[in-house]
């Protein structure tokens, strides 16, 4: 067949793919596209089988029998559980606008850059295989195609068209197809309707070609499955028909595994199938829909290489090509030809959506976060960043592709497709723990999906990477067969001495315990912070929290519309964002001025549109630049996002208010008793204070009746009378003086002139006062005043008062016959102490403690009326210890009672003053 | 009828049962090459319970499906998003 024939047709091909997509966008951006069904999003995910199933499963099966199938049995599996695992992953990415793989595991642990970064790494580099595995199957089938001879069906020759290599000119078109096809538009959340328009076409394609071959090889060449099947058990093929002969199981579970893994975890299945998903309802039909394209697709892989095996019997064919040389052998030029679209479809659809993948992941998670820390470039303050955006996508399109053709080069020669596609699965895989992980448990951290991400990545590229590389040349041989340095613990196919199981098996369990064990161990040992529990909580309980708010509060600073429309406009271009923010005033009801300031839930939709065009770590940082003010109160949208800690926090607030309560209580209780007591306390007073008036009031009306009565009294006795009267009317006055001063002290109403007193002068003025009083009452004072008394500070006329209260109190009870009364001042550390004692009865032991009471009078105790008050101790009391010093009495051995009190010394308490 | 709260159950239910069969040792009984009707037993075995899985996925979902046009049909505007609950 001539060369230009399939050049042609290829082209024409792609270029129909072209149409298609340019069509259908045309479509979607007029109204409702027709495109957007169940049915093409089934077929969109069905880019999962690519070369490796259209060629590569043949070539399995014709070497291993049934081996192939777990490749899709794996994926059946995981779309068994849709409703648990996909709808979750699909609801977060449209929740938070994942553009991406790395982009949905760096915002599940705290939207950093490093473990986007780190993700996008991982998945250029597990990638590379995957894609060097398609360039090697167009380039090999189209040399069959072109090359007429007989012998190319055995080996596919290897000359260089227009003296460059085939390989490489398909993986620069593939490239350009790419980047014409994948880099229309920049907003990556916007779902590409005619991307996925033209990747289902493709998947109908390849099904159908791989039918066509499928039907001519059973039923043109054989009558039928039983007919096949019976050939080949008579030619010995009957080892084919199933699984494994020896009963070793461990790369069927291995390669199970991955597949589930894979189908999850591969950027372009995730990309296709959750992140350009339209609508959640969609994956009801697309989940057991797939699973029977897989399903199809696989019925005929056994026969067709049966069938190739018996046709090149004993010959060293390439079984990977069986789906092309079968029909060629048979001259069915035509179905060979459709088979090579088939096969061209598969691998263009797998190149196109995993470099659109890749490049989103390059572009977001790599490059950006990298020339937004360059502040050398100035990104910050370019216009319009579209167009830069465009170009490092187009350029990681082409570098991915570039890459692939490397490791072309380098290590696919020698390799079937099936173990090549199987080292990219071991990469992918190493996402799932992080991915599961990370939607499934909240505790998860930043550090422990890092440090397992790491940790797995490094195993993968030691026990299957490098050796791969060994086994071509590039390395030395040694490094398998010795291990490094000849240390044969380090053997990357027996790790520590692991033998027995076959690479994969040993490679994904050292890569899968050191991954989850560090994932698992780092994130119990690390802390979380703020924003990654933030995070986990809205990854875990997507459902909870989408149903109710849609704002996630994160920011609370300020910017004004006109800004964010700005920012947003520089990443996503000017008129789609005015769309877009227009849009969203129109849905809440408001109107927009350019430069109101935007509230929490704009921000978070502009973020949000943000990060659908350049990934949510770098749109974080972004409205970063843009949002003044604080950033976030994380501690606090934590507590308001997390329901545990919110129930917790109650509980903790009624403790706490019940512990308040507590108190109060019993503060309440202490009050009440007080106030009893002051109660009780009150009557008291009230009766003493009324019969202490009563008293004089008695004898006062009482002389003033006989006066009246008696008009005849002698003038005498009359004067008396009245001296009585005027007597008994002081005593009254005095009374209620002292009551008010008393009252006015009690209630802190005195007024006190504090100031530095001469104790001795005081004492002498006081005496001097009393001289007559005690003249009258033949009472002889002994006064022992020493010289040079210290001051001390104190009210002078209060002072007196005491000093008066007390030496009055003195004469009323010393002994009528020989009084003497003794005062004496001394001086002690920090006070001066004033005695007054008397030679009377003394105080008697009982009312000791209760002498300093209001009222309490003497009375009833000697055979005197009482005189004065009851009041004056009372008062003396309150006197000393409001200027800071104690008033006691004590008997004296020889006889009487000896009042003392203190005073504080000024200058000590100028020490004191001066100390503090 | 099962009920609608249970489907979560139920499709993990037949994930583990379709673990049980597709892996050993389940798989040693039936993984072997002798022909029935001319077709191996393996071969048979796999695409038979492949399908039979499928057939239970489909219908669990089918049973949500109704309820969900049941619920769109009642909504004058079936807008791009998704339905806001969890299907469970």
């Amino acid at each position: 067949m001539s060369g230009g024939l399939v050049l042609t047709i290829s082209i024409l091909y792609l270029g129909l793919l072209f149409a298609i997509a340019q069509f259908v966008d045309k479509r979607a951006d007029t109204n409702r596209p027709i495109t957007r069904n169940p049915y093409i999003y089934t077929l969109s995910i069905a880019v999962y089988c690519t070369s490796w199933t259209f060629y590569g499963s043949v070539g399995l099966a014709a070497n291993q029998g049934l081996d192939f199938l777990p490749i899709y049995l794996g994926p059946t599996l995981v779309f068994v559980l849709w409703s648990v695992i996909w709808v979750k992953i699909i609801r977060i990415c449209k929740v938070h606008r994942i553009t991406s793989i790395a982009d949905f595991i760096a915002s599940r642990y705290g939207k950093r850059a490093g473990l986007g970064g780190l993700v996008t790494i991982i998945a250029v580099v597990g990638t590379m295989p995957y894609i060097s595995l398609q360039l090697k199957s167009i380039a090999t089938s189209f040399r069959i195609l072109v090359s007429s001879s007989e012998t190319a069906l055995l080996t596919a020759p290897s000359d260089p068209i227009f003296f460059i290599d085939t390989t490489l000119i398909v993986a620069v078109a593939l490239a350009l197809f790419a980047i014409l096809f994948g880099t229309r538009h920049i907003d990556a959340s916007e779902h590409h309707e005619g991307l996925v328009a033209a990747i289902a076409f493709e998947s109908v394609v390849k099904l159908v070609a791989f039918l066509a071959v499928g039907f001519f090889v059973t039923y043109g060449l054989y009558n039928g499955f039983s007919d096949l099947f019976s050939k080949a058990q008579q030619k010995d093929l009957s080892g084919l028909f199933n699984v494994s002969t020896d009963g070793d199981y461990s790369l069927w579970m291995t390669m199970t595994l991955l597949s589930m893994a894979a189908i999850i975890c591969l950027p372009r299945q995730f990309y296709i199938t959750a992140v350009e998903n339209p609508d959640e309802s969609y994956l009801r039909k697309a989940t057991w829909l797939f699973p029977l394209y897989l399903l199809v697709i696989n019925i005929f892989v056994l026969p067709i290489a049966l069938a190739g095996r018996l046709l090149f019997d004993g010959q060293t064919a390439d079984a990977d090509m069986f789906v092309l040389t079968v029909p060629l052998f048979h001259d069915q030029g035509i179905l060979a030809l459709i088979a090579f679209v088939g096969g061209l479809s598969a691998a263009t659809s797998m190149v196109i959506v995993a470099a659109i993948a890749l490049s989103t992941m390059v572009c977001n998670d790599l490059i950006m976060p990298l020339l937004l820390r360059w502040r050398v470039l100035n990104i910050n303050k370019n216009d319009d960043l579209t167009g830069l955006l465009l170009t490092i996508r187009r350029v990681s399109i082409l570098l991915v592709l570039i890459l692939g053709y490397v490791y072309y080069l380098i290590a696919s020669e020698s390799y079937s497709l099936v173990t090549i596609g199987l080292v990219s699965f071991a990469a992918a895989a190493q996402f799932a723990p992080a991915i599961i992980g990370g939607i499934f448990w909240k505790g998860a951290s930043y550090r422990g999906a890092l440090t397992g991400l790491a940790l797995g990545f490094a195993v993968w590229l030691y026990t299957l990477l490098l050796p791969s590389f060994a086994q071509s040349g590039w390395l030395p041989i040694s490094f398998i067969e010795n291990g490094p340095w000849n240390i044969a613990l380090l053997k990357p196919y027996a790790l520590f001495g692991m033998e027995g199981f076959d690479r994969l098996t040993h490679a994904l369990f050292w890569s899968m315990l050191v991954n989850i064990g560090a994932y698992w161990l780092v994130s119990l040992i690390s802390q979380q912070t703020a924003i990654e529990r933030i995070q986990g909580t809205l990854f875990v309980d997507v459902f909870g929290h989408t149903d109710d708010e849609k704002d996630s509060r994160y920011w609370r600073g300020s910017a004004t519309i006109a800004d964010l429309q700005q920012l947003v406009g520089r990443f996503v271009g000017g008129p789609r964002v005015a769309e877009a923010f227009n849009g969203f005033a129109a849905s809440r009801n408001i109107n927009l001025r350019k430069s109101q300031t935007a509230d929490a839930t704009m921000l978070d939709f502009a973020e949000k549109m943000l990060a659908g065009a350049i990934g949510s770590a770098t749109a974080r940082v972004m409205m970063g630049s843009v949002v003044k003010g604080e950033i976030v109160g994380l501690d606090e949208v934590y507590r308001i996002l997390d329901e545990t800690s919110q129930v917790i926090e109650y509980s903790h607030r009624l403790e706490q208010k019940s512990a308040e309560l507590e108190q109060a209580t019993a503060q309440l209780r202490n009050a009440n008793e007080r106030l009893k007591e002051l109660d009780s306390l009150k009557d008291h007073f009230l009766s003493m204070v009324s019969h202490e008036l009563r008293t004089p009031l008695t004898s006062l009306r009482a002389f003033g009746e006989i006066l009246v009565d008696n008009p005849d009294v002698p003038l005498e006795e009359r004067k008396q009378f009245l001296n009585v009267i005027i007597k008994e009317s002081r005593r009254l006055t005095r009374l209620i003086d002292q009551l008010l001063d008393l009252a006015r002290m009690e209630a802190g109403q005195m007024d006190w002139s504090l100031d530095n007193v001469d104790v001795g002068a005081a004492v002498k003025e006081a005496l001097a006062a009393l001289e007559g009083l005690m003249k009258e009452n033949e009472v002889q004072l002994d006064l022992d005043l020493p010289e040079a008394l210290p001051k001390v500070r104190a009210d002078r006329d209060q002072l007196m008062q005491v000093l008066i209260n007390l030496v009055s109190n003195a004469i009323k009870f010393c002994d009528k016959t020989t009084g003497k009364i003794v005062v004496e001042v001394s001086t002690q550390d920090d006070v001066l102490l004033v005695s007054v004692s008397d030679n009377g009865r003394g105080v008697p032991e009982d009312v000791m403690s209760s002498i300093f009471e209001k009222f309490h009078q003497s009375a009833g105790t000697s055979e005197n009326k009482p005189q004065g008050s009851g009041l004056g101790l009372a008062i003396c009391r309150e006197i000393v210890t409001f200027l800071g010093g104690e008033i006691w009495v004590a008997n004296q051995p020889t006889g009487g009672a000896k009042f003392s009190f203190t005073v504080p010394r000024s200058d000590y308490l100028q020490t004191r003053l001066s100390a503090e | 009828m099962i009920r609608t709260g249970r489907k979560k159950e139920w499709s993990i239910l037949l994930f583990v049962a379709s673990l049980i069969l597709f892996l050993p040792p389940v798989l040693k009984i039936f993984d072997r090459a002798d022909l029935f009707f001319n077709i191996p037993l393996s071969y048979m075995y796999f695409f038979g319970v492949w399908a039979l899985v499928i057939l239970f996925t489909a219908l669990g979902a089918r049973r949500r499906m109704m309820e969900e046009d049941d619920r769109k049909s009642g909504k004058a505007d079936s807008s791009s998003v998704g339905p806001r609950q969890e299907p469970s």
